[in-house]
């Protein structure tokens, strides 16, 4: 029998449950680990392209999760194509996220002469 | 609607309570750094100033000796204004619950054993036709009744609760005794991993911890992750078969970004649905997650997760 170290979910019996999403803790699954997490304020002079240092621990990054938050407070995950993320109040936006193993690469596409701040994610890297 | 009483012992000695025969001790606790003990017949009991109902009445409790020579060993037992309502007992290792009201009783299954910490929680709605009982170890039912009489006497409610455990030689630790009209008070056993320097008995903040098991809201658990190329013009389908929407992640490697020059460049970045610009999105489904490129061969990256998503 094989030996694993389980925390279910209130109301839930840890020796029979079947349903993974009642299970906090299984130790038969892997937990997706965050690896790394870093933040920035970058300095928009004008709507063009900028880059940030990601410092990923990871030789090869492979997989990242990106939140701005604009000077109006608002705050989203920047679209990493070609479709704008806009502040709320429609004075701000970016686009065209992407990342490789040192930067990531985006586009201030709108408004100037304010303080993006950035947080980010690195999550563990295909085996 | 609130927590009635709170008996920790943490004051180091048994004032909390309006009567003690056990007495406070800081050997074997479950939480801080005392816990009460009662040996044969001793115990602990509050008195409220009226009575409630419904009441949920929790203990913490811990045997020295083995339980399954118990012979009536009493647990919790719960009065109202004039009239005694319900008592609990350790029976051959199991708890059996007699309603007053009508002297019948009703037994579990679970077989407490010694040195073990068992969180023992009852509900008790008073009612003389539509009285209830439900008691709980470690927040799984043990005992359910409903549409009996639970109503001994004209009392309106549970207004004192004694907390016991046994009744012959050895020792019954007692903590975390709570009394509360509204809620369930029963503390979880769960699992927790502090990080270096954090204490994993009082920390409460998610951030210090590698583990935090108390609530599911830290760890997702991964299904499977694929690193792949998928050619120009294909679609990479991924099985996952929960049944389910689940949380996922795919990323492509594309050579349609741009550096912070304006210069194209082969980077990653995550993708969603499709949108008005992207040659390539991805979507899920309840048996698989679909990756579709109407670019030209690239790299692709993804994460499936057990987690329910939708």
């Amino acid at each position: 029998m094989t030996q694993v170290i389980r925390v279910s979910k209130q109301g839930k019996d840890v020796l029979t449950e079947t349903d993974r999403n009642n299970l906090i803790v299984d130790s038969a699954e892997n937990t997706f680990k965050i690896l790394y997490t870093g933040t920035a304020s970058i300095t928009v002079t004008a709507a063009t392209r900028y880059k940030i240092a990601h410092n990923s621990p990871l030789p090869a990054a492979t997989s990242m999760l990106v939140m701005v938050k604009f000077p109006d407070g608002s705050v989203t995950m920047p679209s990493w194509n070609n479709t704008t993320s806009v502040s709320k109040d429609g004075t701000y936006a970016v686009s065209q996220w992407c990342f490789d193993n040192t930067y990531f690469y985006f586009n201030c596409v709108a408004g100037s002469s304010y303080t993006l701040a950035v947080s980010w994610l690195i999550f563990e890297p295909q085996l | 609607m609130a927590n009635l009483f709170a008996g920790s012992f943490e004051t180091g000695d048994t004032s909390q309570f309006t009567s003690a025969g056990g007495t406070a001790q800081a050997s074997v606790v479950y939480g801080g750094a005392y816990a009460g003990a009662n040996t044969d017949n001793t115990n602990f009991y509050k008195v409220l100033q009226h009575g409630h109902n419904p009441c949920y009445i929790h203990g913490m409790f811990r045997w020295s000796v083995d339980t399954s020579t118990s012979n009536n060993w009493f647990v919790l037992l719960g009065y109202g204004e004039a009239n005694d309502q319900f008592y609990m007992q350790l029976a051959n290792g199991v708890l059996k619950i007699t309603i007053n009201a009508t002297n019948t009783a009703y037994t579990g299954h679970t077989v407490l054993l010694p040195n073990v910490w068992y969180s023992i929680e009852i509900y008790y709605y008073m009612d003389s036709s539509a009285g209830a009982i439900e008691v709980r170890i470690n927040g799984v039912t043990e005992i359910a009744q409903s549409l009996i009489n639970t109503k001994n006497g004209s009392d309106t409610g549970i207004m004192k609760a004694k907390w016991q455990g046994i009744n012959a030689a050895g020792t019954c630790y007692v903590d975390d005794c709570q009394m509360d009209d509204a809620a369930w008070n029963y503390r979880k056993i769960t699992m927790r991993v502090s990080l270096p320097g954090y204490n994993a008995l009082t920390d409460g903040t998610i951030d210090h911890y590698s583990i935090f098991a108390d609530s599911d809201n830290v760890l997702i658990k991964e299904q499977s992750r694929t690193l792949g190329t998928i050619a120009s013009g294909g679609t990479v389908t991924l099985t996952h078969g929960s049944g389910y929407v689940p949380f996922y992640l795919t990323y492509i490697n594309s050579g349609y970004y741009y550096d912070d020059r304006g210069s194209a460049i082969t980077a990653w970045g995550m993708i969603g649905h499709q949108d008005v610009s992207s040659n390539y999105y991805a979507y899920a489904g309840t048996g698989d997650i679909k990756i579709i490129n109407a670019g030209s061969a690239m790299k692709y990256n993804s994460y499936l997760f057990y987690d329910r998503n939708a």
